[in-house]
């Protein structure tokens, strides 16, 4: 190739027109040949990039210790699935240890209450604690009574929505009133 | 897909990962780094990479989002942070001009670090991947033309680097002549 062709491709080159084709015509061209000294700095580029292209990852072991690390990552995820795992059943046994433990103190004091008060008292006693306790639960169930006597005139609003259901009448007789579309079709058909 | 299907299908891209992470943040070792996280984040996605439409596309988005993530991080360091970084660059600076810059990669991404992030990545994807203009243009969602714009300008931009380094006698120092 002549150096007024290599010429006219490096002028396409510096304004990004080139092809990769021409590029590496041109490439080609600087490896081999001796240029003009006004070509030098041409030169000097093509060789060094040609040169760039060639450097590869300097760490030989480079893939090794990839795997080295992303095995490492892999096998820490693993442990903590487990983990979690363990987490959540030893949080749901913890809490039903607290419910059933809690359960059991209640309980446990009740039946032991029932069980002193039958030792301490004797059956007339505890007769009279058990009529004291009706009494005091009638008295509560004749003032809640006495409250809602009061509440009677609220019968008189249900009285009254019963008569408001006459308003569905009216609702039906809107319904019927559709008829009157009908007259209005007929009139724009006598319009046309 | 398992680890052998990874290993295959996904692995392979860690060259052209690793060169377009280290020319984005121009240090080798935070490349080899954030390329690991990637395909660490790419593992956690093994199950939704076949579906995608390209996946090499996906994975390309992926690395240069991470890339610009580190780099956003790395300009929020603290003031006292800033201070002893500007000190070591400068030493490292001279230190390098005393024992000149023979790597000729080393000397381009030196230059390709004086462009602006997209062109960088343009440049780094089509002159350095040899991509197509397509792939390019998935891989970092913009459109053709802003491409090839950006693409000319980085190449003018680099060239007139060069001159400059031939004029200042950066041929006679270098050890690649091709």
């Amino acid at each position: 190739m002549d150096l007024k062709k290599i010429k006219a491709l490096l002028a396409d080159y510096y304004e990004g027109k080139t092809s990769r084709e021409e590029e590496e015509l041109l490439a080609d061209f600087f490896k081999k040949r001796k240029v003009p000294p006004e070509m030098e700095a041409d030169r000097l580029l093509f060789i060094s990039l040609d040169e760039a292209a060639r450097e590869d990852i300097p760490d030989k072991q480079f893939d090794d210790k990839l795997f080295d690390v992303i095995e490492e990552l892999d096998n820490k995820k693993e442990p903590a699935g487990i983990r979690k795992i363990i987490y959540t059943v030893s949080g749901i046994a913890a809490s039903l240890l607290l419910i059933l433990g809690s359960y059991l103190f209640f309980i446990e004091d009740q039946i032991n209450e029932i069980a002193w008060i039958s030792e301490e008292y004797t059956e007339q006693e505890t007769r009279l604690a058990y009529e004291e306790a009706k009494n005091a639960l009638l008295m509560v169930s004749y003032v809640m009574n006495t409250g809602t006597e009061e509440l009677e005139p609220l019968s008189k609003i249900s009285e009254a929505t019963r008569e408001l259901e006459a308003i569905g009448k009216f609702h039906r007789g809107a319904r019927e009133l559709g008829v009157i579309t009908k007259f209005d079709k007929t009139v724009t058909g006598l319009q046309k | 897909m398992d680890k052998d299907r990874f290993k295959l299908e996904v692995l392979p891209m860690k060259n052209k990962l690793y060169r377009f992470a280290s020319g984005l943040l121009n240090d080798t070792e935070e490349a080899q780094d954030a390329v690991q996280e990637v395909f660490i984040k790419l593992w956690g996605l093994r199950s939704k990479l076949h579906t995608l439409n390209s996946t090499e596309a996906f994975v390309m988005k992926v690395t240069r989002n991470h890339c610009l993530d580190r780099i956003k991080a790395r300009r929020t360091v603290s003031i006292e942070q800033t201070k002893s970084l500007v000190f070591t660059e400068a030493k490292e600076e001279s230190i390098e001009k005393e024992v000149e810059v023979k790597d000729s990669v080393k000397f381009i991404r030196q230059l390709m670090d004086k462009l602006p992030e997209q062109q960088k990545m343009i440049m780094q994807l089509r002159d350095i991947e040899g991509c197509e203009f397509e792939e390019i243009e998935q891989s970092l969602d913009i459109s053709i033309n802003t491409i090839r714009v950006n693409l000319s300008r980085a190449r003018k931009k680099l060239r007139e680097l060069y001159l400059n380094s031939v004029d200042h006698g950066f041929e006679k120092n270098k050890s690649f002549t091709g």
